[in-house]
């Protein structure tokens, strides 16, 4: 035994003397270490012949009792050996050697026998086994061939391999499609992603929505990168197979799927008798999110192992677009919801120039608890109102979209401020009541009345929140004296109406706690304050309603330390003049309006 | 920005609370929770002391709101005493001043001074 292995490892070293005197040439660095190897091996090929090599061919001469029989050693070698003499004619074959080559005669030159990929280092697949052979010389120029059937490691290795890449790919799938927030990127990265690996041809069709299917397509001409198409198909024109697919079936009429396919053009660059293709449902929440089409090349067959693997795509691909697509859902109801909540810009009216600011806290949902707004009254006046709700963020849209409907409807029934605000308040009452956790929102509900002459008159119903401002012609400040009592929180509040005169020119300025309660300044933690709103405003006479409305919202984003705030709303006021208003009107709408608005002012 | 409640018995049959610190979106919570776990032990009538208590805003108005709303169906109340400065001005601004008022003088509170 202690024998055998010393001539495995000596074989081993006589196939390395050809590399190590090859590479000792060109790398004395290299040359050094494989010196003594080659020693060895010389050591070897000196000593070996004169006691074994001779022997092989006489081998049956049963010469050397006392050494082991090498033919019956050689014959349970895993490698063959064909050794040949000086002129390359075969010698001695093994028995090996003769299952793996039987071409292999002895007594004929190696070469007649047609091996062409039989080389040095080769290895090659001869009668459907893998080979691999080396050449070893030996002494008086004769050389042996051992020649390996490695099929099996190499079948071994092959199935490490793929499964390896198999994995890899889901690997790779599984990041890339880690986190899709849009259903379309989603489904073209599927396919994109399901070529070349699984298919020269990859379509996703998406369940119908209202009878039309969507569909991705990635497609690859020799080794170009695959090309993503998409499209829309009525889901009347689908392939039997894929509205199977749709039902949660894996098809198995696939044959007849691959020649629809084709001739509908599906499959760009494969014809329906070369190729071979699956159907594979994407799970999704309920019914199937779509159903992914591979197709390619009869010579990659979909073997077991390859329709588990597309299988375990299809599960990740049909988990990333359930989530794209409930996260478009989401975004759906979150848009639509969001317009019907964001703040509407006032409605122009007589003898007012509104000015407006807006800065909710959560910037991103770009609603908040703050309101404002206002409505055209028949007599022609308006409604207008600034306030706040209490909570934050979604909960406290929803409230102000409650509040904003309610008045949307009772002022119609009720204009003057003081009452149309209690009305307001039972009515906000019952609601939150009825939700519970104690909901309510400070606002200022006025009605704006313009006069012929020229300037405004404001009434205004206070509802526990912070008196409205005005910015008089000379500049100066006054806080407006109005109070009451906080919107649906008690069933008879007390609510407190103020009348305030502007002139041309002077400026109402209703605004939110977000201003006033706005923290920052030099120590970080300091209120804005009230105070700091009249400097800020006061000598602003001059400044249009949109400029002073911006300008609050600015001084007060300036005043924050910290990125965050509540929410802001600014709502302005400006009296504009009767100089100004009436020739314009005539100006630019000279017909009918124009009349109706001159007889609308006489008495 | 912290808050600190504290709570013990001021007799006849009121829990009183000691608020101290600011009452904000960050700290409302913990108000709400104090006054959760005394409505859930059967407490009834609340006295909140807002004599420590530097700042108020919305959040803490519907807390008071909130807790009011609590024990209201059940007969109880809660008051509020000892209002100042920033605090004071927001419970006149927003008229919940008069809504929870504690009057010391009257035996029932939830007679309502609003109108």
């Amino acid at each position: 035994m202690r024998r055998l292995v010393v001539v495995r490892l000596s074989t081993r070293s006589g196939a390395q003397l050809v590399t190590a005197a090859d590479v000792r040439d060109s790398d004395p660095g290299d040359g050094r270490i494989s010196a003594p190897r080659a020693a060895r091996a010389t050591a070897w090929t000196a000593g070996a012949p004169a006691r074994q090599t001779p022997s092989l061919p006489a081998l049956a001469a049963d010469r050397e009792h006392a050494a082991p029989d090498w033919s019956e050693v050689v014959e349970h070698f895993r490698e063959g050996l064909v050794v040949c003499d000086a002129r390359g004619v075969v010698r001695h074959v093994s028995p090996v050697a003769e299952r793996l080559l039987p071409e292999v005669a002895p007594g004929e030159l190696l070469a007649a026998a047609g091996i062409a990929a039989l080389a040095d280092g080769a290895e090659f697949t001869h009668h459907g086994r893998r080979l691999r052979a080396r050449r070893v010389p030996l002494s008086a120029a004769r050389c042996c061939w051992y020649v390996e059937d490695v099929t099996e490691s190499v079948t071994r290795a092959d199935a490490l391999l793929a499964e390896r890449a198999r994995s890899a790919f889901l690997a790779v799938v599984g990041e890339k499609l880690g986190n899709p927030l849009h259903p379309d990127r989603a489904a073209a990265a599927v396919v994109r992603l399901a070529v070349p690996t699984l298919a020269e041809v990859a379509v996703l069709v998406l369940a119908p929505r209202s009878g039309r299917a969507r569909w991705w397509r990635a497609a690859r001409s020799d080794d170009d990168a695959p090309v993503v198409d998409s499209g829309v198909l009525p889901a009347v024109d689908l392939p039997a197979a894929i509205v199977e697919g749709l039902d949660g079936v894996e098809p198995h009429t696939l044959d007849w799927l691959v020649e629809q396919a084709v001739e509908a053009g599906w499959l760009p660059g494969l014809t329906a008798a070369e190729s071979c293709a699956r159907v594979v449902p994407l799970p999704g929440r309920d019914a199937p999110a779509g159903v992914l089409l591979t197709a390619r090349r009869v010579d990659r067959w979909y073997d077991e192992a390859d329709v588990e693997l597309v299988r375990a795509f299809a599960a990740r691909a049909g988990a990333a677009l359930t989530t794209a697509l409930l996260y478009r859902d989401q975004a759906e109801v979150a848009d639509t919801l969001q317009a019907s909540l964001v703040p509407v810009e006032p409605a122009e009216a007589t003898g007012v120039q509104w000015g407006t600011a807006y800065r909710p806290a959560q910037a991103g949902l770009r609603i908040g608890g703050d309101f404002y707004g206002s409505h055209r009254l028949v007599d022609g006046g308006s409604v207008f109102f600034l306030g706040d709700v209490s909570g934050k963020g979604v909960e406290a849209a929803v409230f102000t979209g409650q509040l904003r409907q309610c008045l949307q409807a009772l002022h119609r029934v009720e204009s003057q401020p003081g009452r149309l605000l209690k009305l307001l308040n039972d009515a906000l009452l019952e609601t939150s009541q009825a939700q519970g956790q104690g909901r309510f929102a400070t606002m200022v509900l006025g009605v704006v009345r313009a006069h012929r002459e020229g300037g405004l008159t404001l009434t205004m119903a206070g509802g526990g929140h912070l008196p409205p401002l005005v910015l008089r012609g000379s500049g100066e400040v006054e806080p407006v004296p109005l109070s009451g009592m906080l919107v649906g929180v008690v069933p008879d509040p007390r609510i407190g109406e103020v009348t305030v005169r502007l002139e041309p020119g002077e400026t109402c300025l209703l605004y939110s706690d977000g201003v006033t309660e706005a923290r920052g300044g030099r120590r970080g933690n300091e209120q804005f304050g009230t105070e700091r709103l009249v400097h800020a405003v006061g000598g602003c006479q001059r400044m249009p309603a949109p400029a002073l409305a911006e300008r609050v919202e600015q001084v007060t984003c300036d005043w924050l330390a910290h990125g965050d705030h509540d929410d802001i709303a600014v709502l302005a006021l400006r009296a504009t003049g009767p100089v100004e208003r009436t020739p314009r009107h005539l100006h630019a709408v000279p017909d009918a309006t124009g009349a109706a608005e001159l007889r609308g002012t006489r008495p | 920005m912290t808050l600190t409640v504290t709570c013990a018995d001021s007799g006849g049959g009121a829990t009183r609370l000691w608020l101290a610190g600011e009452l904000d979106l960050s700290t409302a919570p913990e108000l709400d929770a104090a006054i959760d776990r005394l409505v859930d032990a059967g407490e009834r009538r609340l006295l909140v002391d807002l004599t420590e208590l530097t700042f108020c805003d919305s959040t803490g108005i519907a807390a008071f709101v909130r807790g009011d709303n609590r024990v209201a169906p059940e007969g109880g109340w809660l008051r509020l005493t000892g209002a100042t400065g920033r605090v004071d001005r927001v419970l006149q601004v927003t008229g919940l001043a008069e809504v929870l008022r504690h009057d010391s003088g009257r035996a029932d509170p939830t007679a309502r001074s609003a109108g």
